[in-house]
């Protein structure tokens, strides 16, 4: 069953007096539970496509369904709350809420959602920091920690709404091979555990021999699918 | 906590240097608020406790009649009885006389203007004075001696002034109700500091000895000045229930004609009545145009045929007064009416205005009742006083009596005030006061929120990525302008409480110095001291303000934040 579908998707950005294409036409589809890699040089839409997948860009032209749903359609309101339910975000610089701590970062989702107990918003936390290793960081601020340990933490803050997909655009870009090595082992272990869907860019080879699936676009076009 | 909360407060504490700054400006504010509203209220206060209430009393009975300016009540027991019978005691703490003239005096070889104020207390209250004045000189307890012509208690300025010390003689000049000049010694008993400078003029002296000076019989009075416990709440209530029950009746005095029994009724003396009397009274002897002038006097046809009267001839008629035994005027029958009104009974009617002056100085004994306040012939016969309308502030007091004086009747007047109306002016001064600092405070905090919105705005600048994050993650625009709102609300509030604390203790530091003032801000001063009376509720309300002002002033960056795109915010950079 897929769980994204985009079709004939593009985007042109205004700068200064030309238009940048990012996007020239993409179509494709990504099943429930995957674990997709967009790989692609710089500049070649990689996250110009994670953002409208995330709902938090529109295309130009072309159309995105998330389980059936086609997005365009959707308020500003119908969209974040989607985004809220189904959609984690990994940042390549990890974008964790400073003044928050770790516990209160993961927290933070399901929070938002108001409609989950005390006990339950707990254990979950509880799990996924657990499940990221940071048990003893729970207190900590996000300057307190290291640049893998941050990521971590946003992984589990991705995780934690028990989203359909999560996004995640150059995860490892900031950190060190063996940092890297580890949360792309992480990001695997938790696709496959929770049979979430997760797609990241990148454009690091090594990073590749992760992927399940792997879709590689240049100058805002797919130029090849394994 | 919820989370727009706790995210509005630990962002509040992340930015400590600045918020502290902008923390210190808003209690700043906060601190003048209190401190100048505080001030505006113990200054009124002040003014209306010790000056206003004093002078004017709580609710004050006042009499007048004709264009004098002496304040006269002539059967003083009647009218304090009406006032006991309809003020709970629970609510009245006294009634006094209002006692107090202008005079000239002289003392050793200097004089000045004062005010001769008379003060009644017993000698178990000696220790009265010691509210009002620091005992320099002398005794309070020789108020109370009978060993000296007039003794007075004098201001140290007023003893300066007059070049007096204890046991020195004052002559004063002093105008009586009768309009005469009143010579007479005055003794100097006690020098004292006064705690306010309105009573360093004045003299004071038992309440018994300057009714004796200024004139007044021993049953009359002066306005008559009722203290309540709880002037705020009940003055204005107890003013319109006495207003009620002091409405006069018709004029109508049992007397006698020779041996025979009769009734004395006034007419009032103004055109109007006058038709309404023509309509039922029918003038069948004497001189009609007489009849009805100033001084007329008519009398029934049934009367008139008792006793075997005639148009023109004279007659005295007498009566039983209250305090002075049997009165007796001599009247001319200017007329003889019939009537088939109760006017055509045994009764003498007569012009008020030419029975005023003789029932006020000749109180009968007791007014008959003659006639029920809806008889058609009511308002055509004149009352015991007039009762005059209340009044809603000073300036129209002022007027009514300005016209009331120009009216030269000689009936007497009654009219009942509180100090709120008497002395609204003082209480106006209250309010404009406090508009003034409100003003003031208000254009300091908009410059001060002026600081809060480009505060605000270079926070939402620094943490626009936190803010794309925080919408990419699922937040509602509503709440991330909330955050914003509530860390403005938060330091606002906080800072407010912080400035109304700062204001206590200002005002405490600067009541506890005292002043050695006789100019102009001695008149403020209580006992050499600032008063300052915190107004809770008011600096309640303005807090309240401050809090509207500063969420209408966050709220515009507040929602330019929750409007950012989130793609756009997560591509900020510094």
């Amino acid at each position: 069953m897929n769980v994204i579908e985009v079709q004939g998707l593009k985007k042109d950005y205004p700068l200064g007096k030309t238009i940048v294409h990012a996007l020239r036409g993409i179509d494709f589809s990504v099943e429930e539970g995957a674990f997709l890699s967009i790989v692609g040089p710089s500049g070649s839409g990689k996250t110009t496509l994670l953002n409208i997948i995330g709902c938090i860009d529109h295309p130009t032209a072309g159309r995105v369904r998330i389980h059936d749903q086609e997005i365009s359609e959707l308020n500003d309101k119908q969209i974040t709350d989607l985004r809220l339910h189904r959609i984690g975000f990994i940042f390549q610089s990890f974008n964790l809420i400073p003044v928050l701590n770790v516990w209160e970062n993961v927290e933070f989702p399901l929070l938002l959602m108001k409609d989950k107990r005390k006990e339950e918003i707990a254990a979950r936390v509880e799990r996924l920091i657990r499940a990221v290793g940071l048990l003893d960081y729970m207190a900590h601020k996000p300057a307190e920690l290291s640049g893998g340990q941050r990521q971590r933490v946003a992984i589990a803050r991705a995780l934690v709404g028990n989203p359909d997909i999560v996004l995640a655009d150059e995860p490892t870009a900031n950190l060190d091979s063996e940092t890297s090595e580890s949360i792309l082992k992480l990001m695997r272990e938790l696709n496959e555990a929770e049979r979430t869907t997760f797609i990241f860019s990148t454009h690091d080879p090594e990073v590749l021999k992760y992927a399940g699936k792997i879709v590689k676009i240049k100058d805002g076009m797919i130029v090849g699918q394994e | 906590m919820g989370l727009v909360t706790r995210l509005s407060w630990r962002n509040l504490v992340r930015q400590k240097k600045r918020n502290l700054f902008l923390g210190i400006c808003i209690g700043f504010g906060m601190m003048i608020l209190v401190v100048a509203n505080s001030f505006s209220h113990g200054m009124v206060d002040v003014l209306i406790n010790e000056v206003v209430s004093y002078a004017f009393g709580h609710l004050v009975v006042d009499g007048t009649q004709g264009n004098s300016y002496f304040t006269m009540i002539r059967d003083k027991e009647r009218i304090v009885k009406i006032i006991e019978e309809n003020i709970k005691p629970e609510d009245l703490l006294e009634i006094n006389e209002n006692l107090g003239m202008m005079g000239r005096a002289v003392g050793n070889g200097e004089a000045d203007n004062v005010v001769v104020v008379g003060v009644t207390i017993e000698e178990d209250e000696k220790y009265f004075f010691n509210d009002f004045f620091t005992l320099l000189d002398g005794n309070f307890d020789d108020y109370f001696s009978t060993d000296y012509e007039y003794p007075v208690i004098v201001s140290s300025a007023m003893a300066k002034s007059l070049n007096v010390k204890v046991h020195d003689t004052i002559k004063i000049r002093i105008p009586m109700v009768t309009g005469q000049i009143q010579a007479a010694k005055l003794t100097v008993i006690a020098i004292a500091d006064a705690s306010n400078t309105f009573m360093n003029m004045v003299l004071f002296m038992q309440g018994y000895r300057v009714k004796e000076l200024l004139g007044y019989k021993p049953w009359e009075s002066a306005s008559l000045q009722v203290t309540l416990r709880d002037p705020l709440k009940t003055a204005k209530y107890y003013a319109d229930i006495l207003h009620e029950k002091l409405k006069p009746g018709v004029i109508c005095v049992a007397g006698k004609i020779g041996r025979a029994d009769c009734q004395l009724v006034a007419f009032k003396h103004h055109d109007q009545a006058k038709e309404a009397l023509r309509a039922e009274v029918t003038i069948v002897a004497g001189d009609p145009e007489k009849a009805w002038e100033k001084r007329g006097v008519m009398v029934s046809k049934a009367l008139a045929q008792k006793l075997g009267l005639k148009a023109g001839d004279k007659f005295n008629y007498s009566y039983q007064t209250k305090f002075r035994g049997i009165y007796e005027e001599e009247f001319t029958v200017d007329a003889i009416y019939d009537s088939r009104t109760k006017l055509g009974a045994d009764v003498l009617l007569v012009n008020e205005e030419r029975i005023h002056d003789i029932l006020n100085t000749y109180l009968p004994a007791e007014f008959q009742e003659f006639l029920a306040e809806d008889d058609p012939l009511y308002t055509a016969l004149a009352t015991e006083w007039k009762l005059l309308r209340r009044s809603k502030d000073s300036q129209e007091l002022e007027k009514l009596y300005k016209n009331e004086r120009k009216n030269k009747s000689t009936q007497s007047r009654l009219n009942i005030i509180t100090m709120y109306e008497g002395a609204s002016d003082i209480l106006k001064l209250e309010a404009v006061l406090n508009l003034l600092t409100m003003n003031a405070v208000l254009i300091l905090f908009f410059i001060i929120l002026i600081g809060v919105v480009n505060t605000l705005r270079m926070t939402i600048k620094e943490r626009t990525r936190e803010i794309g994050t925080i919408r990419a993650i699922g937040m509602q625009k509503r709440d991330v302008r909330n955050v914003f709102i509530m860390e403005t609300l938060f330091l606002t509030a906080l800072s407010c409480i912080a400035g109304v604390t700062l204001g206590i203790v200002v005002i405490k530091v600067l009541g506890a110095f005292t002043f050695n003032s006789t100019g102009a801000l001695s008149i403020i001063l209580k006992d050499g001291r600032l008063v300052f009376k915190l107004a809770p509720l008011s600096i309640l309300g303005n807090f309240l303000l401050i809090l509207v002002i500063a969420c209408v002033t966050a709220y515009f960056p507040a929602r330019h934040a929750a409007n950012l795109s989130a793609v756009e915010a997560l591509r900020h950079y510094e």
